[in-house]
Formats: structure tokens, sequence, C-alpha cells
């Protein structure tokens, strides 16, 4: 008796020092990125799960914002889609800040998620894929040398949207030749620009913006753009395009 | 006889048969482990639109599932992992706060998901409120979290178990400051990923003898700057041997291999965005002595 259980003593112990002494060895990886294109096949309960919710979203997204006449496209440096939104900031930013003086708006390119917004009719989906982010409007007031910060940061990105009366041109990653109402901005010693609460909050690398005070109208941008485009669509009148440079480039 | 009685009947006599009988003329085993993977998904749950250049008519949460259901049939073991900003980047989000995001990757069965920092779009209120639907965790071990709720439900990893294969699972999120509305984060504090990072990879690999360490990151693939990325983060580490990465929407080619800081490989992908792609990956591990492994080749990517 004592001998069998010596021995699977003996047993046991091998067996516990074998177990420790193996391991899993990564041998071998394969990997493959898989396409979900149109040749994929869709679950019909997961769709059943879906389709509640985007019956309510299409009615509210197909909803119409008036008409454009020309497709608006998204680009660096300058763009018809950056210059049009970049115009409707401006316009709206006045009627919500009223009384307070403005000189122009910009936009973080990155935050415009829309490659291209077909001719045609507008549609309130559009603007929500434009502006899926909740960025709300801001006032700031800056002085020069912080404008100047500012605009060789949107000049090493490739140039940001920016609304009409303001024009620079972009040399070597660098704004020069700043301009806001055609007029130097060595002229003057501040400004006031209306941008996306996530930038004056120090996005995108513009944190020399965030200890600056600001007037936020803590309204969402897509709602003011929808609701701008609502008003002219009630009036009869369709969204300006402007397709002036504002940026030059000089190589 | 069906299926149950089957097996019912056969255990009782059947185990002392099928116990492996430890042995030096024992065959190496060896098991398959199918990783699946997503990142910045951004609550693009239907396909997307004719609009969307390249994108046009790709993705989608339905076909995401019946691809994930074919894998699951075909493979024993699956792991599906997300790497965050599963949040926001169409109406879906806007108007049902994530509601339906968490919903559909419950359904596909994700086993974790790290925090992007768009999942605190709705607040860190709104990201525990939707995250009470899930059952899987966010990983996450370089935020420091006061919040309450958020705290409850994120784990700085979880360990699984795929049949002999035991795999940790940690996570790493970005610098929110200046990308995240304070008002959101509730107090939420970054600390650096690399000295979070490494005692957790460690104890996954020493303590807990994972035989794989899997780090979710939302850090981003590369930068230009010192800031870190996955790539500074696998040459600055070691016991990772996957990171699954985020945030900067590479459409990698394939994966890129690294070497951490003692020279050992490390594996780092990323799918791009919106759910176009999902990351594959399949490993093929053999159970042998240390240094003895007859299926081993020098890692490459294929």
């Amino acid at each position: 008796m004592k001998k069998i259980w010596l021995l699977s003593g003996i047993f046991l112990f091998l067996t516990a020092c074998k177990s420790k002494q193996y391991v899993q060895h990564l041998a071998k990886a394969e990997t493959a990125h898989i396409k979900l294109d149109t040749t994929a096949t869709a679950d019909a309960a997961i769709e059943a799960m879906i389709s509640p919710y985007r019956t309510t979203l299409q009615r509210e997204m197909s909803l119409p914002l008036g008409e454009l006449a020309t497709t608006l496209k998204k680009g660096k440096p300058n763009s018809n889609l950056g210059n049009w939104f970049a115009d409707i900031l401006e316009e709206a930013g006045r009627f919500i800040f009223q009384n307070k003086p403005i000189d122009f708006a910009f936009q973080n390119y990155g935050g415009l998620r829309l490659n291209a917004i077909d001719k045609g009719t507008i549609k309130v989906g559009d603007i929500y894929s434009l502006m899926p982010f909740d960025n709300t409007l801001c006032l700031m007031t800056i002085d020069r040398a912080t404008l100047q910060q500012l605009l060789n940061l949107m000049a090493a990105n490739g140039g940001w949207p920016i609304s009409k009366p303001l024009s620079y041109t972009l040399q070597e990653e660098q704004a020069i030749d700043i301009q806001v109402n055609k007029m130097s901005i060595a002229e003057r010693d501040s400004f006031h620009v209306l941008l996306p609460d996530y930038i004056a909050n120090g996005g995108d690398d513009c944190f020399f913006l965030k200890a600056i005070p600001r007037h936020n109208s803590h309204l969402y941008i897509r709602d003011i753009v929808i609701e701008y485009l609502t008003k002219l669509q009630e009036q009869g009148i369709s969204s300006p395009v402007d397709t002036t440079r504002r940026i030059l480039v000089k190589k | 006889m069906n299926r149950r009685n089957f097996i019912k009947n056969t255990t009782a006599s059947g185990i002392a048969l099928w116990m492996p009988i430890p042995s030096i003329f024992e065959k190496e085993q060896l098991t398959k482990l199918t990783i699946l993977h997503t990142n910045d998904v951004h609550s693009r749950i239907d396909p997307f639109p004719a609009n969307s250049g390249r994108m046009a008519g790709l993705g989608g949460a339905a076909r995401r599932y019946q691809l994930i259901q074919e894998i699951r049939d075909q493979e024993e073991q699956v792991i599906l992992l997300d790497s965050g900003d599963m949040f926001q980047g169409t109406p879906y989000f806007n108007y049902f706060q994530g509601e339906l995001e968490i919903k559909l990757m419950e359904q596909m069965k994700y086993d974790a998901a790290t925090i992007g920092n768009h999942d605190f779009d709705g607040g860190a209120d709104g990201l525990v409120k939707q995250m009470r639907q899930a059952s899987f965790p966010l990983i996450n071990c370089n935020y420091t979290i006061e919040h309450e709720g958020l705290h409850q439900i994120t784990k700085p990893y979880r360990i699984i178990q795929k049949g002999p294969i035991k795999i940790g699972v940690l996570g790493v999120g970005i610098e929110l400051d200046g990308l995240v509305p304070e008002k959101l984060i509730a107090n939420t504090r970054y600390n650096d990923p690399i000295k979070a990072a490494q005692p957790v990879a460690t104890f996954l690999k020493e303590e807990e003898k994972c035989d794989l360490v899997i780090c979710l990151s939302h850090l981003g693939y590369q930068y230009r700057n010192e800031k870190v990325s996955d790539l500074v983060l696998a040459k600055s580490t070691r016991d990772i041997d996957l990171i699954l990465g985020g945030h900067t929407h590479n459409f990698l080619e394939k994966p890129a291999i690294q070497s951490n800081i003692d020279g050992q490989p490390v594996i780092i992908n990323q799918v791009g965005w919106g759910g176009v792609w999902m990351g594959r990956f399949d490993l093929l591990f053999e159970k042998n002595k240390p240094g003895r492994c007859l299926n081993c080749q020098p890692l490459l990517i294929g």
C-alpha cells in the first residue's frame, strides 16, 4: 500500500513538473483585413433590431434645407465647401452674438466629416454627416500674436476653412500677408473671432487659446447651420457659395 | 439517442481514456486562436452612404454581425475586441446617445473594448448608462477615473481563457485634455501610457502566465512629434505581444512589426475606421518546452 502511494506521489510530482515546464509558443501568425463591402450579407435579425431606430432617423434626416446649385467639395487650402461653411458660421454668429464686434469665423478642417455635398437638395442628414460633433459656437477676442500663431498652425495643417473677411498667403507652412477686410493685421491689436468650442478649449494643438476668455453660445454648430439654412429656405433664398481663394499659396 | 444523452453516457467511462497521458513521446499540441478586432467604428451602424467617396457602400453592423457569426461557426477559439471610439459620427449617436451601438456590440459578443476620446462625447454618465447594457468591460490602465460608475465598469485588464490559451488584455487611452471638453470627462486624468502599461503587461505575462498579452490602444499609430503612439509604446515596453490600435484611422495595408525593448517582436495593427474593415488574426500556438517549438517560424505576417 505504501508503495502505491509513493509511486502515485512520484507520478503526480512528475506530472506537475511537466505541466509547469510546458509553455504555449506563438508559432505562427496569419492575418487578414476583411473588407465589408456589398458582397457581404447582412444578418436579418440585426437588421430588424436596427430598423425602428433607422426609421426615426430617416424621417428626421430627410427634411430638406434648400437647394445647392453646385456640388460642394472639401479640400485644402481652399474649397467651396469650406468657404460656404465658414461664411454660414460668420453670418449666423453675427445674428447670435448681436451687438458684439465680429471679424471672421473659422472651422477646423478635421471637424468637417464629409468630403462632398452633392448639388440638389441639401438635407438635414447632410449637415449631421458634415458636422457630427457636438461642438458649440464661441466668440473670442485675440491679440495679433495669437492670431499669427493660430494662422501658422492652420498653415502648417494645409489650411482650414475661413470666412470671407480673412485672407493670407501660405508659404513654407507659415501664414504671411494676413489681412482682415483687406487691411493688414499690422494695423490692429485685437481681433474678434468665431470658432468651435473644441478649438477654443485647446483642441487640434490650439492649447494657446485655452486660457483666453470667450462667449459660448452653447448652441451646437450643427443646429446653427440647420437653422440658418431653414430660414433661408423659408425666404426662398439659396445659400451663397463663394469661390474666391482666401488662402494664396506661394512656393 | 440525442446528443445530451450521448455525452452523459460517454463521459463516465470515457474520461479516463481521454485523459492526456504525459509522455516524452507526446506530439506537440497545436491550438488556433482567432482574434477579430475593430476600431473607431464611430456609430457607423449603416453602410456608408453613396456620397462617401472611397468608403461608399462599405461597412454596416448587420454585415459585421453576419461575418462574426460565420467565423464563430468555423473556428473554435474566437475573441472579439474593440479599440475605442465606438461612439460619435452619425445621427444614431446624436439621437440615441450610443444605445444602439452598445446593443449591437453586445449581440456580437465583444469580449472587451478600450475607451476612445469620443466615447466621452455623451459624458462619463452617458458612457456608463450605455455600458450598463453590456456584459463586456471597458479596459484601461492609464486613466485615473474618479467618476464612480465609470470606475466600476472600467478594468485595467481582463484575462480571457480560450481552450488551453490564456489571453491577457490591457488597454491604454489618449490624452483627453484638449480633445474632450472638461465637463464631459468628470475629472478623468491621463497618465503616461508606457509607465501605466508596463507593470500591467508584466503582471499578465509573469504572474498570470498569460500565453498572449494584447494591448488595446486608443493612442494612435504614429506621430511626427514626441507623443506616445503605438509604435513608441511597442518599442518602450516588454511583455506585450500584440497592440490593436485606433484613433488615427490608419488603414494599415498589413500589421506592422516593431521590436520591443528586449528586441522581441510586437505586432501592431489598426483597421481604419467606420467598421469598413474587420481585422483578423489566426494565431497558432504550440504547447512545448520553453525554447523548443517545432512549428515556430520567424514572425512574418502573411
